[in-house]
C-alpha cells in the first residue's frame, strides 16, 4: 500500500498542473474546487453563489478568524486594495471561518469599516479553506476570472502586503490578457 | 471500505494528471522534532522528545464532484497512534456532488444551525475529531433548505489532557434532519431534528466518565460503582431524541439569533442496557447592536444535559478564548453539558485606526455538587459536671469530655439555591457560590496604526478567576461536621452552664473575706518576705486569688469561656473546605515598525501574575481556622519574543520565557524558576520565486520554519476542547508546508 501511494504521488508531483512544462498547457492554472450554494453565506444571512464572485474580475480570498492577530494585521492593507483595484474589476472576499461567535465577527467587521465584503464559512475551518487546501490562517487565495487559482499564500507577515500588491497587479494583468483572448475568440467565431 | 476508499482516491489522483479539467491540489504540512521533554515543569527528569508528523490533503474537483482526503505518515504524531502502515495512513475522505442537490459520503465535519445538536470537526492540534463516516444530502431554494445527514463511527478520546494517545473510545450512529426557511428577507427559521445512540462499554463508563469527578455524571457512576461493576451487561446504550428549532432576525437595527434544543435521553442505569429517558435541554441566544457608536454584542447559554455523554452537541462556548501564549495558561474548563453563562463584548473604533475592545465573561454550573453534612448529636450531663465543678472547677473542666455521651450519629446531603450574577462576578467565597464552579474573565484591550500603517501598538488587561476542581475523588468541596449537644441549654433557650458559672462564683466572692487577705499578707512581709512571696504565701492560706477578688466580673466571664471552648473543643463543630482555584492577571504588549521596503520589526511582551490555591482548611464555629492542609503557588511569568523579518533572508524571531514559582504551604517555603530561551528562523518560498518556474516548481507556494532552542509545555485549546504540550527542551523543530 505505501509502495503504491508512493508511486502515485511522486506521479501526481512530476504531472501537477505548475509544472514548468503545463505553463502552455490549458491548465496553467489549477481549477477551484467545487463549492456548493449553501457553504459561504453573507453577513446577512443569504449565501453566496461562489461562481458569482469572480465573473466580473479576478478575486482574492483571505481566510481569517477573530483570534488571529495576522489575519487582522492584513485586512486593512486588503481593504486598501479592494478600494484601489476596485476598477479593475479586482475585489477582495474576506472567508470568516469562526463557526459560533458570529455576533462577535460581525461586531469587529462593522467596527472596522472595511471596503471589502465578508462571507462566512458555515463549516469553518473544515469547509472551504480546506477545499483550497488551507489548514490554518491567515490564507489568501487569488482566483482568476476563468475559475482556476492563480496562486494561493499561508501566512502573514508585516511587510508581505508590498508582495502582495505587486502579486495582485500581475493577476489583474493576466486577467485583463485572457479576458482579451476570449474576446478575440468571440469575434473570430462571429466572423466565422 | 478503507481499501475502497484508498482506491477511489488513488485512481482520482490518476485521472487528474491524465485528463485536464480534473483539478488536483495537494497540501503538505510536516512537523519533525528532535529533543527532550518534561513530564511536568519544574521536573528534572527528562525523556527523549521526537517528532515526525506528515500530513497531506490531497482535493480533486471535477465539475460537480469534489474528492477530499487526508493522508498521514507519523512516526510518532505531535498527539495520537503512530501511522506507519498502509490501512492507517488514510485519515480522512469524502466525496462530494454540488449541483442542483448536494450529496456527500465519507467522513462528514460540519456544523448545523449553532452546533447545538450537531457540530462534527476535526482539529490537528488538540488531535480531536468526531465526525461521522455516512452521507449528507442537502436540497436548497431561495426559500428554504433541507438537510439529511446518517452515519455512524468511533469517537475516541483521551482521559487526561497530557496523555498522547486517545485511550477510550465508544461506537455511535446518528440521523439528522433539519429543515429551514426564510418566509422573509429578514427571518429564518430552523427545525432539527435527530435521533442518536451511543453504545459504550462498562469498562468505558467506569474507567473513564466513573473517575471523572468533576461531573454530575461522573459522581452518580462512583455513586453507582458496585451496580454496573455487578450487572452482566458489557455494552450500554444510550439512545437521544432531539428537537431543536432556532430564530434569526433583525428588529430595529438590532441581531436576534436564539436556539432551543429539547434533548429527551437515557441515562445510564446498572442493571439495564438502555435506562430511563430524562429531559435536557440547551439554549443559546445572543443579540448585537451598534450603540452610540459602539459594537455590542451580548451572548447567553444554558446548556442542561448534565447525564447526557455529549458526542456532536458542542455549542458556541461564549467567552473569550485565549489569544495570547500566556493567557492560555489559565483556562476555562468548559462543560458543554451543565453550564451557564454570559459574555458580553464591546467595541468601539476611535477615529479611524484605534480599537478599544472590552469583553467581560462568566459562567457557573447549573446542577452544582451537593454539600455534606454530618452530624452528632450528644447528650451533656449537665447535672454531674456542675456537682464537680463545684468541688474542682479547673480539673472538670479538663475533663469536659467525661459528660459528654453520643446518642446518634449521621450523614446527609445538602444542596445550594442558584447562585445571583454578582456573586459570581465577585467570585464570593461561599460555598453557595464555590459549588457551582464560577469563573469570570474580563479583558480590556486598546490598539491602533498609527504614522500611515507603519506603527503598531496593543496592549490588554486580563483579569481570570475560576474555581478549577470543587472536591475530589474522596471529598466534598464542603463538609459540614456539626454537633448538637443537650443539656448545655435548658428549654428557654437559656446557657444553664453560664447561669450556673455565673452565680457559682458570684457566691464564692461573697463569702472571700478580703481582710483575711491582707492580714495574712502584712503578716509574711513582716517575716521579711518580698511582696510577691508575701502574695503567694497569703493567697494560699485564705484559698482565693486577691486580682480575681477585684476583677470579679472579667474572672466569672474567662470562666464561661473557658467552659464554652471545653464544649467547642470536644464537639468541633466545623467546615471543611476542599477546592481548587485559579487566577491570574496578564498583560499582552505588542509593538512593530513596518520599513518603506517590507522589512519589520515587532516586540511581544507579556506579563502574567498567576495564583493557584488548595483550599483545605477547617474553620471551626470558635473562629479558629486550621490552614495546615492548604497551599497556596504564586507564579510570575514573562514571555517576549522579538522579530525581525527580511524580504530576502526570511524572519528571525528569538524568544525568551521565563517563570518563577512560590510555593506557600504548611511544610516548608518552595521557591523554583525556570526560563526557556529559543530562536526561530522562517523562509517563505512563495514570494521569492514566483516568478521563476523551475525554482517554483521545486520550492513555490511553501514555508520553511526552524527552531531550536527549548520551549513551555502547555494547555492547547481549541473550541473548549485542549490538549496539553510537553515541555521541550534543547532541541530543533522543523515545519515545511508546501501548496502543490
Amino acid at each position: 500500500m505505501i509502495f503504491k501511494l508512493s508511486v502515485m504521488f511522486i506521479f501526481s508531483i512530476l504531472l501537477s498542473s505548475d509544472t514548468p512544462e503545463a505553463v502552455e498547457d490549458n491548465r496553467k492554472y489549477q481549477l477551484i474546487p467545487s463549492i456548493g450554494d449553501k457553504e459561504l453565506v453573507f453577513l446577512d444571512g443569504k449565501s453566496v453563489n461562489f461562481s458569482d464572485l469572480y465573473k466580473d474580475g479576478p478575486l482574492l480570498l483571505s481566510f481569517w478568524f477573530l483570534g488571529c492577530g495576522p489575519c487582522v494585521a492584513e485586512m486593512k492593507h486588503l481593504s486598501k486594495f479592494n478600494a484601489k483595484y476596485n476598477d479593475t474589476g479586482f475585489k477582495v472576499i474576506s472567508v470568516n471561518t469562526d463557526t459560533r461567535n458570529k455576533g462577535k465577527v460581525k461586531s469587529f467587521f462593522k467596527k472596522k469599516k472595511y471596503t471589502f465584503d465578508m462571507v462566512f464559512d458555515l463549516n469553518g475551518k473544515n469547509g472551504v479553506l480546506k477545499k483550497f487546501g488551507g489548514s490554518s490562517c491567515p490564507y489568501t487565495v487569488l482566483v482568476n476570472t476563468d475559475g482556476t487559482i492563480y496562486s494561493k499564500h499561508l501566512g502573514y507577515e508585516r511587510g508581505d502586503e508590498i508582495m502582495l500588491e505587486k502579486e495582485i497587479n500581475e493577476l489583474i494583468k493576466y486577467n485583463k490578457s485572457i479576458s482579451s483572448l476570449d474576446s478575440i475568440k468571440q469575434v473570430d467565431e462571429i466572423k466565422k | 471500505m478503507i481499501r475502497i476508499k484508498f482506491n477511489i482516491l488513488l485512481l482520482s489522483i490518476f485521472v487528474s494528471q491524465v485528463y485536464p479539467q480534473v483539478g488536483l491540489q495537494i497540501t503538505q504540512n510536516t512537523n519533525i522534532a528532535n529533543g527532550e521533554q518534561t513530564t511536568s515543569l519544574f521536573s528534572t527528569t527528562t525523556t527523549d522528545y521526537k517528532i515526525n508528523e506528515n500530513l497531506f490533503d490531497i482535493n480533486a474537483t471535477y465539475k460537480n464532484f469534489y474528492i477530499y482526503s487526508q493522508l498521514e505518515y507519523s512516526d510518532p504524531p505531535v498527539f495520537g497512534v503512530n501511522k506507519t502502515s498502509g490501512e492507517d495512513l488514510l485519515n480522512l475522505f469524502s466525496i462530494e456532488y454540488n449541483g442542483i442537490f448536494n450529496l456527500k459520503l465519507g467522513d462528514i465535519h460540519t456544523i448545523e444551525s449553532r452546533g447545538l445538536v450537531f457540530n462534527s470537526y476535526q482539529d490537528q492540534s488538540t488531535d480531536f475529531d468526531n465526525g461521522i463516516f455516512g452521507l449528507k444530502a442537502s436540497y436548497g431554494k431561495d426559500w428554504f433548505d433541507v438537510s439529511f445527514i446518517h452515519g455512524s463511527d468511533e469517537y475516541e478520546f483521551r482521559s487526561n489532557p497530557v496523555n498522547q494517545l486517545n485511550d477510550f473510545s465508544y461506537d455511535h450512529t446518528t440521523t439528522y434532519l433539519s429543515t429551514s426557511i426564510y418566509p422573509t428577507d429578514n427571518i429564518y427559521l430552523n427545525l432539527q431534528l435527530q435521533n442518536q445512540s451511543i453504545d459504550i462499554s462498562d469498562n468505558v463508563i467506569l474507567d473513564y466518565y466513573g473517575r471523572n469527578f468533576t461531573t454530575m455524571l461522573g459522581r452518580y457512576l462512583i455513586l453507582n460503582q458496585q451496580g454496573f461493576q455487578n450487572d452482566q451487561i458489557e455494552s450500554y446504550n444510550i439512545n437521544s431524541d432531539v428537537l431543536g428549532l432556532s430564530l434569526e432576525t433583525n428588529i430595529y437595527g438590532i441581531d436576534i439569533y436564539g436556539e432551543y434544543v429539547k434533548n429527551k435521553y437515557t441515562k445510564l442505569e446498572p442493571g439495564v442496557r438502555s435506562g430511563q429517558q430524562i429531559d435536557g435541554s440547551l439554549f443559546y441566544g445572543s443579540l448585537y447592536a451598534d450603540v452610540l457608536g459602539n459594537g455590542i454584542t451580548y451572548e447567553f447559554k444554558r446548556y442542561d444535559t448534565p447525564y447526557f455523554i455529549q458526542t456532536l452537541s458542542f455549542g458556541p462556548i461564549v467567552y473569550r478564548e485565549a489569544t495570547s501564549t500566556l493567557q492560555s495558561k489559565v483556562v476555562h474548563n468548559m462543560n458543554f453539558v451543565n453550564e451557564l453563562g454570559h459574555q458580553l463584548d464591546i467595541n468601539r473604533m476611535v477615529g479611524d485606526n484605534i480599537n478599544l475592545n472590552f469583553n467581560l465573561s462568566t459562567a457557573r454550573r447549573i446542577e452544582p455538587f451537593d454539600g455534606l453534612l454530618n452530624y452528632t448529636n450528644t447528650i451533656f450531663d449537665s447535672t454531674s459536671f456542675l456537682n464537680d465543678y463545684q468541688n474542682n472547677p479547673e480539673t472538670t473542666i479538663s475533663q469536659f469530655n467525661q459528660y459528654l455521651d453520643t446518642s446518634s450519629t449521621g450523614s446527609i446531603l445538602y444542596t445550594y439555591e442558584s447562585p445571583d450574577l454578582m456573586s459570581i462576578l465577585f467570585m464570593d467565597e461561599d460555598e453557595n457560590v464555590l459549588s457551582f464552579w464560577p469563573y469570570r474573565q474580563l479583558y480590556l484591550g486598546f490598539s491602533g496604526d498609527f504614522l500611515d500603517n507603519r506603527l503598531y501598538f496593543s496592549i490588554g488587561y486580563d483579569l481570570f478567576d475560576h474555581i478549577k476542581q470543587w472536591g475530589s475523588e474522596t471529598d466534598y468541596g464542603m463538609t459540614r461536621n456539626m454537633y448538637q449537644i443537650s443539656g448545655v441549654y435548658d428549654s428557654s433557650g437559656t446557657n444553664t452552664l453560664n447561669e450556673f458559672i455565673d452565680s457559682y462564683w458570684q457566691t464564692e466572692y461573697l463569702s472571700w473575706d478580703e481582710d483575711a487577705y491582707w492580714q495574712s499578707f502584712d503578716f509574711w512581709l513582716s517575716l521579711g518576705l518580698d511582696s510577691l512571696g508575701s502574695h503567694i504565701a497569703a493567697e494560699s492560706e485564705v484559698g482565693f486569688n486577691i486580682d480575681n477578688y477585684n476583677n470579679i466580673d472579667n474572672y466569672i466571664s474567662n470562666s464561661q469561656e473557658e467552659v464554652i471552648d471545653s464544649v467547642y473543643a470536644a464537639t468541633p463543630t466545623n467546615s471543611k473546605w476542599f477546592y481548587e482555584s485559579e487566577n491570574a492577571v496578564t498583560i499582552p504588549i505588542s509593538t512593530a515598525w513596518t520599513f518603506d521596503n517590507g522589512n519589520s520589526v515587532l516586540l511581544y511582551a507579556e506579563q502574567q501574575w498567576r495564583e493557584k490555591k488548595s483550599n483545605k482548611d477547617i474553620r471551626y464555629i470558635s473562629g479558629l481556622i486550621d490552614t495546615e492542609s492548604s497551599s497556596l503557588e504564586k507564579f510570575n511569568e514573562q514571555y517576549i519574543s522579538l522579530t525581525f523579518k527580511h524580504i530576502n533572508l526570511g524572519t528571525f524571531t528569538a524568544t525568551y520565557n521565563a517563570e518563577t514559582r512560590v510555593l506557600t504551604s504548611s511544610g516548608p517555603r518552595l521557591e523554583d524558576s525556570k526560563n526557556w530561551s529559543g530562536f526561530q528562523w522562517t523562509y517563505d518560498f512563495h514570494q521569492k520565486f514566483s516568478n521563476n518556474n523551475l525554482s517554483k516548481y521545486l520550492l513555490g507556494d511553501s514555508r520553511l520554519s526552524i527552531f531550536y532552542g527549548s520551549q513551555k509545555g502547555g494547555l492547547v485549546c481549541a473550541n473548549g476542547i485542549c490538549a496539553t504540550q510537553p515541555e521541550f527542551l534543547n532541541g530543533f523543530k522543523l515545519n515545511y508546508t508546501r501548496l502543490f
